[in-house]
């Protein structure tokens, strides 16, 4: 080497660190890492220490994000920090670090997450491992399974309103855990700083909202009663119908696209009084999930939403119950065991009082006479029993029944004998006027193994509409007399049988499959008549008796597949074929789902599903009435498909304070539905109903943010809607789209709920919706009822108006603020509750419907605009025990 | 069943619901003509044609009609008749010079300057067959017999008369409320709501091919000497257009809170009104003492 030579290798060694020349296990190393990945630590230590790492890509991942700050540190333990986690290994052979993966054995931990204080299952509950960074959550039995490594040494699960809870594991070994949690007291709510819960970024699924019990009895109510579809209706991407009626639109879908599941089993009409209420009793739910899109591949049936809606098991170790009343209803509540840690039972009914309180006002009112009756009145009753077999098999049996009625009766004894009314004779009738759902349950949950949870279910679910009259005639001067009966039903039935199993197989696999069969009977629309009159009429007979009967069959199998650290799809399949009959038809939707995690814990979601549901309803294009007829599909109106297309952003913050979601959505409809114009007085969907509706397309797109904060003294969200729905028949508005009758463009909905202290909460709700589009006439016009202006008693022409195109007008925009404060108190023995709540507490007058009034004082006609929820204040007093 | 439901939430609203003026401007899908006439066999024709207004209006019920429309009427597709201008009650109306006939096919078309005409088409349909017709005094029912031709769909219109005997002929007086029973028209809460009609339509789903004796219930007892039970058969567009404009008279009459907007039917081409055929039979009766 020539002294130049050896110059310059002494200048090219003064600058390099000595360690680059010679590092070891006990070589100190500073780190700092903030949320970068594991490959960045590499490129630092070689940078900075001269460590050459040798891997295989394919083999190990070094994209895993991490936060680390180590200062002289030895190297050892550096490399642990950094790769045990992920169960990378590293060795040095000559100067390089080489990395591989460990090849350890898994355990599986599986078993239930319930209420410490009565056993009550919690559904949607995490269980998560913080070393691991590997969680799970129950499903809507309480059962969850996660598979880990051996060395995993403890198990955290939370749950909204429960202190979280540490588990310790044992050793080695497959094991069954119940975990119990206790309530928090809520004033002292337990901020999780931990990675404890799942964060939204850690949830494929999206387009779901989770309803707890305990905000929809918080958020402010109408007379007095809370209501879970209310609640569901201050969600972003939900629709109500007019101002106090239900019909609850989804993203542009039609209300009989929304499939209400109560503890698994399908409610076709969940509104009390025309859906100012719903038939929930929220004193015995206990989660209410809400599925706008991206649909999981265990449900179908639908278009447009899944609301699955489960009841309380009932308290396992201790009697409670609870009696409430409101303004408008009255209910009871009382759960407890059978056989303590084996059995429990929950029952519970509420009913309308109002017609019992204007009992005598209403019948001189009316003029029923002296022995004429009045009732108009809701009611509803759960029941449920819940039994554990052994710690792997469980049974549920549960029933709803509910109904709305009206019933009249009239008893007149007439004796005029005064010019002109001269009546003799006597006049008795009763009619009544119902509706209604029954539903029955019976759920087996059997545990195979640890990996391997199944459910069997067996329902049956019945809408029914029904009215009748009797009618009886008899005068007192003559030989004539009338005796006639009528009565009208509809009817729609409903048996399924299925099993859903749920299989963990491995970290990064939750699969779920089944199978399930529904047959379905339809009654859509019988009248009967009786005629015992000294001159009968129409012989004894009825119309439209048959039923259809239509079996749907549906196999499914979903896969939420961890395909790398950030990077998880759901993949599934629904296959359904429904056969009526003797026409058979199939489907197959795809369900897939897709999560990426972005940098700051932001995640990007996206789902594409095809939905499909071969029943539909007919109802008419204004309100959706307890009238409205469900009937399967025929050759020519085929089962109605949709494609949705979703895609947004999530996020939980750190301190687990705030939610966030930003979701769009393109939605297509087809075989959409509607009455001919002139077939809006259907009485009964006869054999050929078909000839009298329309079919079309329909299309929905928008964008959905929703804001949570779910801890604290202060909690609420704030949801905001900008969206389009339209529909498309040749028929209408020749042939061009136009905008769907639920197609609101802004929708802004503030909720917020806050506790003072123990005793004293207060909730405030504003929603504001643009107005909805509306069919208003354009012309008015000169009818005629007479052939001959020469007839007798020539009435006036009648005047008419001509409608304008469909749906071509807006309603007023729609909003208003509702308030309410709650006052508890613990006793002893029991705690006591008032509720006072104000509904549209500004007195907004929001348009249920418009009208063309004419006011013959006045004398000029001009558009009315009708409201029906004015200013509302309520009341509830409760007492739970 | 839709009025039992009306029936039923007009309770939940008593307590609650109002009305105020809509914030909303209806706008005017400008002036159209309006063609009118029930083409009754065996009667000249008379039509009405008149000009169409906004909506909104000093609710007066006289529209302005239209003088110097040039009215012409086809009877299967020939020239039939001619018309002239006639007034009666204060209206004006183009009466035919000729009879309209049975079985017959009329086209009545309407034209007047500045706007576009109009014409519409419609038969005549087929008599009724009705006799036996009773009623007794201080009875509130009276009946008659209806025999339903099964080969086709029949519609019918029903008036019943309080009658009186003017030189040996029986002639109506007043028209009397009445009402079916509801197994004729499905309108179970006429039972409790003490609902009467002058008029009523019926579509014959129910008695096709059948001989039906039809009771109708009086809204007050029979005291009258004679009466007159008006039957008429109704062309389909003649029952569409009566049926949607009763639909439509409820729900602004009534405020009908289903807000389900009724278009009425029409079948005159570039306008709006009604051009149908209808035959009429009458039977009579003397009152049972």
């Amino acid at each position: 080497m020539s002294l130049t030579a050896k110059l310059l290798l002494g200048m090219l060694l003064c600058c390099f660190p000595l360690q680059v020349l010679a590092w070891d296990w006990h070589t100190k190393v500073t780190l700092s890492l903030k949320d970068q990945t594991l490959l960045v630590a590499c490129q630092l230590l070689e940078k900075n220490y001269g460590i050459h790492f040798s891997y295989s890509r394919d083999v190990v991942d070094l994209s895993h994000r991490i936060t680390l700050e180590v200062r002289n540190k030895p190297l050892k333990k550096v490399l642990e920090l950094l790769f045990e986690p992920y169960d990378i290994s590293s060795s040095r052979i000559g100067n390089q670090v080489v990395l591989t993966m460990k090849n350890k054995p898994l355990r599986t931990i599986s078993g239930y997450v319930e209420d410490a204080r009565n056993g009550e299952k919690l559904i949607g509950a995490t269980v998560y491992c913080p070393a691991q960074r590997a969680g799970t959550v129950t499903n809507q039995y309480g059962f969850y399974s996660i598979t880990l490594k051996k060395d995993t040494s403890s198990l955290y699960t939370s749950y909204i309103g429960y202190t979280p809870q540490r588990y310790k594991l044992p050793a080695t070994g497959n094991r069954q855990i119940v975990m119990a949690l206790q309530p928090t007291n809520s004033l002292q709510e337990i901020v999780v700083t931990e990675n404890m819960k799942a964060h939204l970024q850690e949830q494929t699924q999206m387009s779901k909202v989770n309803i707890p019990v305990t905000e929809i009895e918080a958020v402010p109510r109408l007379l007095g009663e809370a209501d879970v579809m209310r609640t569901l209706q201050s969600l972003p991407g939900v629709t109500a119908g007019a101002d106090g009626s239900g019909g609850m639109s989804v993203r542009g879908g039609s209300p009989d696209q929304n499939l209400i599941l109560l503890d698994g089993t399908p409610v076709f009409n969940s509104e009390h009084v025309f859906g100012i209420f719903s038939v929930f009793n929220p004193d015995i739910i206990k989660n209410a999930d809400l599925y706008k899109g991206a649909f999981p591949a265990r449900y179908g049936g639908r278009l447009s939403s899944i609301i699955d809606i489960s009841m309380k098991d009932g308290d396992m170790k201790n009697y409670h119950g609870e009696v409430s009343i409101s303004t408008i209803a009255a209910k009871f509540m009382v759960e407890g065991p059978l056989w303590k840690n084996k059995t429990s039972f929950i029952l519970s009914a509420r009913r309308s009082y109002i017609d019992l309180l204007m009992d005598g006002a209403i019948k001189s009112g009316m003029d029923l006479g002296e022995n004429g009756d009045f009732f108009a009145f809701f009611y509803d009753a759960n029941a449920r029993i819940n039994h554990i077999f052994s710690p792997k098999d469980r049974l549920y049996l549960s029933a709803y029944g509910g109904e709305d009625a009206l019933i009249i009766s009239q008893d007149h004894d007439y004796e005029t004998t005064d010019a002109p009314d001269q009546r003799r004779y006597q006049e008795k009738s009763s009619f009544k006027l119902g509706w209604g759902n029954l539903t029955g349950t019976l759920r087996w949950n059997h545990v195979f193994n640890q990996r391997l949870f199944s459910n069997v279910t067996f329902n049956y679910s019945q809408y029914f509409f029904l009215t009748h009259y009797h009618y009886n005639f008899q005068s007192y001067t003559i030989d004539e007399h009338s005796q006639l009966y009528g009565r009208y039903t509809s009817r729609i039935q409903n048996a399924v049988g299925k099993i859903d199993f749920d299989y963990r197989p491995r970290p990064g696999h939750a699969i779920k499959f089944g199978v399930a069969s529904t047959t379905h009977i339809f009654k859509p629309g019988t009248f009967f008549f009786e005629d015992d009159s000294a001159t009968p009429s129409l012989p004894d007979t009825s119309y439209n008796n048959f039923n259809t009967v239509g079996v749907d069959m549906v196999l499914y199998g979903e896969d939420d597949w961890q395909l790398t650290p950030d990077l998880h799809l759901n993949a599934g399949l629904h296959a359904a074929g429904f056969l009526v009959e003797k026409r058979f038809y199939r489907s197959v939707q795809p369900r897939l789902g897709l999560r990426y995690l972005l940098p700051k814990s932001w995640a990007l979601k996206a789902a594409y599903t095809h939905m499909y549901q071969p029943i539909h309803l007919l109802t008419n294009n204004g309100t959706n009435l307890p009238t409205d007829l469900w009937v399967p599909s025929t050759p020519k109106v085929k089962p109605m498909l949709s494609k949705q297309i979703t895609i947004g952003v999530a996020k939980t913050t750190e301190d687990h304070q705030y939610e966030f979601s930003l979701e769009g959505y393109y939605k297509t409809m087809d075989n959409v539905i509607e009455y001919t114009e002139d077939a809006s007085m259907f009485n009964s969907a006869g054999k050929k109903w078909d000839d009298q509706v329309i079919i079309g397309k329909g299309r929905s797109y928008g964008t959905e943010v929703l804001l949570e904060k779910k801890q604290g003294s202060t909690k609420g969200w704030l949801g905001y809607t900008l969206a389009w729905s339209d529909r498309q028949f040749a028929e209408v508005n020749n042939g061009k789209r136009f905008p769907y009758k639920y197609d609101a463009r802004h929708n802004l909905e503030l909720t917020v709920i806050h506790q003072f202290n123990k005793n004293w909460e207060i909730s405030a709700g504003w929603q504001f919706s643009t107005g909805k589009p509306l069919t208003l006439p354009v012309a008015s016009y000169e009818g005629i009822q007479e052939p001959s202006p020469y007839d007798p008693q020539q009435p006036l022409p009648p005047r008419a108006d001509e409608l304008g195109a469909r749906n071509q007008f807006r309603t007023s925009n729609i909003h208003r603020l509702d308030l309410s404060i709650t006052y508890t108190k613990k006793k002893r023995l029991w705690t006591k509750s008032w509720n006072l709540s104000l509904y549209n507490a500004y007195n907004q007058q929001n348009p249920f419907y418009y009208y063309v009034k004419s006011d013959p004082v006045a004398k000029e006609r001009y558009l009315a605009q009708k409201t029906i929820l004015p200013i509302l204040p309520s009341i509830a007093y409760s007492i739970k025990f | 069943m839709r009025f039992i439901i009306v029936y039923a939430i007009g309770l939940v609203m008593l307590l609650t619901a109002c009305d105020k003026k809509a914030r909303l401007d209806l706008p005017y899908e400008g002036d159209k003509i309006v063609l009118n006439t029930f083409m009754l066999a065996d009667s000249v024709a008379y039509i009405r044609v008149t000009r169409s207004e906004p909506v909104v209006s000093s609710n007066d019920p006289e529209f302005p009609e239209l003088t110097n429309a040039q009215v012409t009427i086809l009877e299967n597709g020939l020239p039939f008749s001619a018309v002239h201008r006639q007034v009666i009650n204060g209206r004006g109306y183009f009466v035919s010079d000729s009879v309209i006939r049975p079985g017959k096919i009329y086209t009545v078309t309407a034209a007047v300057t500045g706007l576009t005409a109009v014409t519409a088409t419609d038969s005549i349909p087929a008599q009724p067959e009705v006799n036996g017709l009773f009623a007794q005094k201080t009875a509130s029912q009276i009946s008659f017999t209806l025999k339903d031709p099964g080969n086709v769909i029949n519609y019918y219109r029903i008036h019943i008369y309080a009658a009186d005997s003017t030189d040996g002929a029986i002639r109506p007086l007043s028209r009397i409320k009445y009402r079916l029973d509801p197994s004729f028209n499905n309108n179970f809460a006429d039972i409790i709501s003490d609902a009467y009609y002058e008029d009523l339509v019926v579509k014959d789903e129910r008695i096709s091919g059948k001989s039906i004796v039809f009771v109708l219930q009086t809204s007050l007892p029979v005291t009258y000497k004679y009466m007159i039970a008006e039957v008429v058969g109704l062309t389909e567009p003649g029952y569409r257009y009566l049926k949607s404009l009763d639909d439509q008279q409820d729900n602004q009459e009534e405020g009908n809170f289903l807000a389900q907007p009724v278009k009425v039917y029409s079948n005159v081409a570039n306008g709006y009104g009604i051009v149908a055929g209808m035959y009429a039979k009458r039977i009579t009766c003397k009152v049972k003492e």
